[in-house]
C-alpha cells in the first residue's frame, strides 16, 4: 500500500498529532477554534500521506520538480501563517490583560478609600497565583 | 559599588535635606493653578529605598499636587512604604511596564477630574522642585505636553557618552518628526494637560513610552513645550538602559518609531478638543 517507508511513518506521524489534539480537547486544554484549526490540519495531511498521486499533481501544478519539495514549500507557508495568528492572538491577550490589570489596581484604590474587610486576604491570593512576570 | 551608592545615597539625603530650592513650601496654592487641579504620579518597580523620601520631597515642594504611587508588581516593600506615607496608591497585581502603569494613572487622573498630570520617577532623579515650574508652562501657555529637559540648559546633565549620542540622535530625529526643537524626547518627566491625558487613557504605547508618547502627541498636532530641569544622581539603582544596553536600546526604538509612523495617525476625539481651559 505504501511506497516508502517515510510514506508509512507520514501517515503514522498524522494519525498521532489527531490522537494528541483530541487528547488535548478532552482535557480541556485547547479552545475550540484551535482544535478545529489542528483537526483540520492533521486530516489534511493524513489524506496528502494516504494519497501519494496527490502531491505530485499539487508538485507539478506549482512547477516544482521534487514532491517533497512542494511538501515543505506548503508546510513552511502554512506554520509562518499560523505564527503570525498566533502573534496576533497574543496581542490581543497583552491588550486585555493589561486593561484587567489597570482596572484592578483603580478598584483596589476603590476599596482602599472605603476601607472594607477582606481586601489583604483576596491580595494574597492573587499574588499566588499571579507572581509571575507576564511580560 | 554597592558602598559608593550608599555613600551618594547619603550625600543625597544631605542635599535634599539643605536644598533651599522650595519656593512651594508654603501651603497657598500658586496664583497661576486657579481651580485647576493637578496630580503627580509616581510610577514604582521595586524603589523601596527611595520612595519614601521622594514622595516626602514631591509633598514639601509640589504641595499643590495630588499624589499617587502606581506600583507595578514591584516584590519588595514599595507598597509598604507607600501605604505608610499616606499616599494613594494604585496597587497592578502584576507588572505591566512602564506605560501601562502611567496609563492607569490617567485613568485616575481622568476619572478624578484633574486637568494636568505630572510624572515623575521614584528613584529620585527628578527634583520635586521642578514640578510647579513644568505645570506653570503647561497650564498657562496651555501646551498639551510639557517635557522637563535635562539638555536644555548646556552646563546641566553629564552622563556617559554613549548615552550623550544616544539622546543627541533621538532628539534630532524627534525633532524632525515633530517639527520642533525637542532636546530631551526620553525624559520620564513630563507633564501632560487635559485633553492629551483624556486621549492616553484610550491609546498609550506600552514599550517605550517616552519616545512613543511625544512621538503620538506630535501626530495629534498637540502643542509640545519643554523646561530646562536639572536631574539628581539616582538615589539608588541604575537607568534601565546603560552600558552597551544603550546601543541596543537605541536601535530598538528607532525601529519602534518606525512602527509607530505606519500607525493610522491617531486622533482627538471631539470632546478632548475643547476641554483645555
Amino acid at each position: 500500500m505504501f511506497e516508502s517507508r517515510i510514506a508509512l511513518l507520514g501517515v503514522v506521524g498524522c494519525a498521532l498529532l489527531l490522537l494528541v489534539i483530541i487528547a488535548l480537547v478532552r482535557s480541556n486544554r485547547l479552545e475550540l477554534k484551535y482544535s478545529l484549526l489542528w483537526i483540520v490540519t492533521g486530516a489534511a495531511l493524513l489524506f496528502v500521506g494516504l494519497q501519494p498521486g496527490l502531491l505530485e499533481r499539487i508538485a507539478k501544478l506549482l512547477g516544482i520538480q521534487v514532491p517533497s519539495n512542494a511538501l515543505f514549500a506548503l508546510g513552511i507557508v502554512f506554520l509562518i501563517w499560523i505564527i503570525v495568528y498566533l502573534t496576533v492572538a497574543i496581542s490581543h491577550l497583552m491588550r486585555r490583560t493589561r486593561i484587567l490589570a489597570q482596572q484592578l489596581a483603580l478598584l483596589r484604590h476603590r476599596l482602599d478609600q472605603a476601607d472594607l474587610p477582606g481586601l489583604e486576604q483576596t491580595e494574597r491570593g492573587l499574588e499566588d497565583r499571579t507572581g509571575r512576570d507576564l511580560r | 559599588m554597592a558602598a559608593q551608592r550608599e555613600q551618594a545615597l547619603g550625600q543625597e539625603i544631605g542635599r535634599v535635606v539643605v536644598d533651599d530650592d522650595r519656593r512651594n513650601s508654603a501651603s497657598d496654592p500658586p496664583a497661576w493653578l486657579g481651580r485647576r487641579r493637578v496630580l503627580a504620579v509616581i510610577p514604582a518597580f521595586n524603589e523601596e529605598s527611595t520612595i519614601a523620601e521622594v514622595l516626602e520631597d514631591a509633598r514639601q515642594c509640589a504641595p499643590f499636587a495630588d499624589l499617587v504611587v502606581v506600583n507595578d508588581g514591584s516584590h519588595d516593600g514599595t507598597v509598604a512604604r507607600a501605604r505608610a506615607a499616606r499616599v494613594p496608591l494604585l496597587d497592578l497585581p502584576y507588572n505591566i511596564g512602564l506605560g501601562g502603569a502611567i496609563q492607569t494613572a490617567y485613568h485616575f487622573a481622568a476619572a478624578g477630574g484633574y486637568q494636568a498630570v505630572i510624572q515623575m520617577d521614584a528613584d529620585g532623579q527628578h527634583r520635586a522642585a521642578d514640578v510647579a515650574r513644568l505645570v506653570e508652562v503647561l497650564l498657562r501657555d496651555q501646551l498639551d505636553l510639557v517635557i522637563g529637559s535635562r539638555y536644555l540648559d548646556p552646563h546641566g546633565y553629564r552622563s556617559t557618552f554613549l548615552r550623550r549620542f544616544g539622546n543627541r540622535f533621538f532628539a534630532v530625529l524627534l525633532s524632525a518628526l515633530c517639527r520642533q526643537r525637542i532636546t530631551d524626547p526620553t525624559s520620564g518627566f513630563r507633564a501632560v494637560g487635559p485633553r492629551l491625558l483624556h486621549h492616553f487613557t484610550r491609546n498609550y504605547p506600552f514599550e517605550y513610552p517616552e519616545v512613543e508618547s511625544l512621538l503620538m502627541a506630535a501626530r495629534l498636532g498637540c502643542r509640545i513645550g519643554e523646561v530646562a530641569v536639572q536631574m539628581q544622581p539616582r538615589l539608588s539603582g541604575d537607568s534601565t538602559i546603560g552600558g552597551w544596553g544603550a546601543a541596543s536600546y537605541m536601535v530598538k526604538v528607532t525601529l519602534a518609531i518606525f512602527i509607530d509612523l505606519l500607525r493610522r495617525r491617531p486622533t482627538l476625539r471631539a470632546g478632548e478638543t475643547a476641554r483645555h481651559v
